[in-house]
């Protein structure tokens, strides 16, 4: 599997998002710190009334994310950093796939990682490297 | 193989042996020259030089007073030696030649009878001597001084490389009673009655004060002199093309001379694993070069072939766990036309370098460390509280390898006290018996009394331990990969190229927000700006498991009729339980492998080499097959 060698700090994320994103940390880490169930629960109160969120979106926001956070940048901040972009994506009324899960080859490594429109974002893994063992996706609704 | 005509050995595999010019010389050189070694002689008549060699290995000249002799890759011709041997008014001059010249090779030089041998600094060609039948007899490896000195393997020295890992000096030592190993910063000399000898110092660290800029230039021009140095000596190389920016540095250098190219690429397995797709890309720039891609999942994993391996080594080393990985794509090279292959093995360890150079940086520079250590905290997951331990941890080095002492069977320190520190600190494991543990124990305190670091600054010092690490394994490999039919050679470990990268201020070359920004700087302009993008590293983590869980049935017959055990240092029993559950979590780190490395050595050895033998007739080296 390929690591980062050196952090990768998004740039000309703009005010607004990088403000937005300061915003979310918070919750996020207090969220990353609950049992996995607890934080699914929580998640499922509060994807409630979005749109899903497309690639492009939730790429955006991980990157906000990643650029006010040098935790959620390094190798080991999946979690919140995860929480975090799929919290800024919910205040802009969209809500991603949230999962966490483990890579399907040894050695066993827990992950949690975003997914728009079926495909992880940004992981730079294959499709289906990663088997879910928990997720939330935004809730089917007859009206879009 | 060709057969080849006696003492004449294929480049890489070789050795040699020195002599001083004196009557009692010529007893040691009975024992030391074999039917078939080839020798050079003193004005006298005595040797002066003996052992196998390739044509293309070897530059030695003589003047009236002096003599100097080049082995290994070196582009001086025999005219500049000359020269430079009728020059010669002190033998020091020999010191200032290899310091100046690109490449890697042993310099034997003499002088009115005084003779001064010296290896690389790198520590990748070493120097050992002993005294035979009287005489200082020098040479570029241990096990023949060993052998011609009738003595063995010394016991305690074997149990110290049964620490994980081995700090700096307690690796630099023989593991062979009566063969002393020079420092790779030292040379030999010995005296004309060929009884004495001494060392002098040759090389000393560069200051780190270059910028990153006159850096870049600097490391590009000793680069590309490396791999020149390697080229003009065959139509075609091979060169690993992994796809990480250190193999692909070296791949773009060997395209622009004049020697055909054939690059290398062997994917992981790992599904995830990018370097194929980095390779592909790199190629893509090359338009006239030769790209084979090797099946993943036919190369062999780490743990392979541990039971059979035969090769001649001078001591143990942990290259031994990846022999077949790093061998296996050797032979199909060499089909192919391949006489010499280039890795790109210690790109990692002149580019990408200690964070510990932020210990000293916290004190003189404090803004700028504290924003960079927030950086390697996240990057590295160091938990705060370890991290500020190891930021105002300010041992002297001797101080701390005499903790290190007393903690051996401690829990493993946190990564970050060896990161930021002298070094990881050692440790033992419960397989190690009580006896070879205090055996062990002693040495580690005999050596923290006068133990002196590589350099003052614990970044500089953990730099150099860690490319002596690396060269100790390397050097070994070579002689393997020589032995499996092409030699294989690594331009980052010449003594210029690591000068020129530890020249450069340790701000400019060490930070969590770029990955090796030297060298990606360096190769600005000769490898393509989209390789030299990429922000990742592939790990081969998945390979390693999976190593681990095939072979372990080998790794339990490693310990049926244990060598280690029956010298008394290792508990079989214990190591044998182990091999049963390989997924036990600590075996994930590499703790194995010393005691892997030192039983896999020991079977190799020929029962002459045991503790009771006497000198042993016959070549020291089986020949090639």
């Amino acid at each position: 599997m390929s690591t980062p060698a050196a952090l990768d700090r998004p740039s000309g994320v703009p005010l607004i998002h990088r403000l937005a994103a300061r915003a979310v940390l918070p919750p996020a880490y207090l969220l990353a710190r609950l049992r996995p169930r607890r934080i699914r629960r929580l998640l499922e109160a509060v994807r409630r009334g979005a749109r899903p969120a497309s690639p492009e979106r939730t790429l955006a926001a991980r990157n906000a994310v990643c650029s006010v956070s040098l935790f959620c940048a390094g190798p080991q901040g999946c979690l919140p950093r995860s929480l975090a972009a799929a919290l800024l994506c919910r205040i802009r009324g969209e809500w991603p796939t949230w999962c966490t899960g483990v890579r399907v080859v040894p050695p066993f490594t827990a992950h949690a990682w975003l997914e728009a429109d079926g495909r992880p974002v940004d992981e730079g893994v294959p499709d289906g490297y990663f088997t879910r063992l928990l997720s939330v996706p935004p809730r089917r609704r007859a009206a879009g | 193989m060709t057969p080849r005509s006696s003492g004449i050995a294929g480049p890489g595999e070789g050795h040699f042996t020195v002599f001083p010019d004196c009557a009692e010389a010529l007893a040691a050189a009975r024992s030391l020259i074999t039917p078939g070694s080839r020798v050079l002689s003193y004005p006298s008549g005595r040797p002066w030089l003996a052992g196998r060699w390739h044509d293309r290995e070897i530059t030695a000249v003589r003047a009236r007073r002096s003599g100097i002799a080049v082995l290994g890759c070196c582009p001086a011709g025999a005219a500049e030696l000359q020269r430079c041997a009728e020059r010669m008014r002190d033998l020091t001059e020999a010191g200032e030649l290899a310091r100046r010249l690109p490449g890697s090779f042993h310099l034997v030089a003499d002088l009115d009878g005084r003779l001064r041998i010296q290896g690389t600094a790198s520590g990748l060609r070493r120097v050992f001597h002993a005294t035979v039948g009287g005489t200082v007899v020098a040479a570029d490896r241990a096990d023949i001084l060993a052998e011609a000195a009738g003595t063995g393997v010394d016991e305690e020295e074997l149990a110290v490389r049964l620490l994980w890992p081995v700090p700096h000096p307690l690796a630099e030592t023989s593991v062979w009673r009566g063969v002393t190993s020079v420092p790779p910063e030292d040379a030999l000399v010995v005296t004309p009655s060929g009884r004495g000898s001494r060392t002098a110092r040759w090389w000393t660290p560069p200051e780190a004060d270059d910028s990153r800029e006159t850096g870049a230039e600097n490391l590009r021009a000793a680069l590309d002199d490396a791999v020149h140095a390697r080229t003009r000596s065959a139509a075609t190389v091979s060169c690993d093309l992994s796809g990480g920016l250190d193999s692909t540095s070296i791949t773009f250098l060997a395209a622009r001379t004049p020697a055909r190219v054939i690059a290398s690429t062997w994917p992981g397995r790992d599904p995830a694993d990018s370097d194929l797709h980095w390779a592909r890309k790199a190629a893509e720039h090359l338009p006239g070069l030769d790209h084979v891609v090797w099946d993943a999942d036919a190369s062999p994993l780490v743990y392979t072939g541990l039971l059979d391996i035969d090769d001649p080594m001078d001591e143990p080393t942990i290259g031994v766990m990846d022999r077949a990985r790093v061998l296996h794509h050797l032979p199909g090279l060499a089909d192919r036309g391949s006489e010499l292959h280039l890795t790109g093995i210690g790109g990692d360890h002149i580019a990408w370098c200690s964070e510990a150079y932020y210990h000293r940086l916290l004190r003189t520079d404090p803004l700028l460390a504290l924003g960079r250590l927030r950086g390697f905290r996240a990057l590295w997951n160091w938990p705060l509280r370890d991290t500020a331990r190891a930021l105002l941890d300010s041992r002297p080095y001797g101080e701390w390898l005499a903790g290190a002492g007393r903690e051996l069977h401690a829990p493993p320190a946190p990564t970050v006290s060896g990161a930021l520190g002298w070094g990881t600190p050692p440790r033992l494991f419960d397989w190690v018996t009580p006896d070879a543990g205090e055996a062990i124990r002693r040495a580690l305190g005999r050596a923290a009394e006068n133990a002196v670091p590589l350099a003052p600054d614990r970044g500089m010092h953990t730099d150099l331990h860690l490319i002596r690490d690396c060269t100790r394994i390397l050097r070994i490999w070579d002689r393997m990969a020589a032995r499996a039919g092409l030699p294989m050679a690594s331009p980052f470990f010449d003594d210029r190229v690591i000068e020129a990268a530890l020249a450069v201020r340790p701000a400019d070359r060490v930070t969590p927000f770029s990955y090796k920004p030297l060298l990606t700087s360096a190769m600005r302009g000769v490898v393509p700006d989209v390789c030299l993008s990429r922000r990742t590293k592939a790990t081969a983590s998945m390979d390693a498991t999976n190593g681990l869980r095939e072979h372990r049935a080998d790794l339990h017959a490693l310990w049926e009729n244990s060598e280690l055990a029956r010298r008394g240092l290792v508990d079989a029993g214990r190591l044998r339980a182990l091999a049963r559950r390989p997924a036990t979590p600590g075996l994930r780190e590499a703790m194995l492998y010393s005691t892997i490395a030192c039983e896999v050595w020991l079977r190799t050895l020929a029962p002459a080499a045991g503790p009771a033998s006497g000198p042993a007739p016959g070549p020291p080296l089986p020949a090639p097959s």
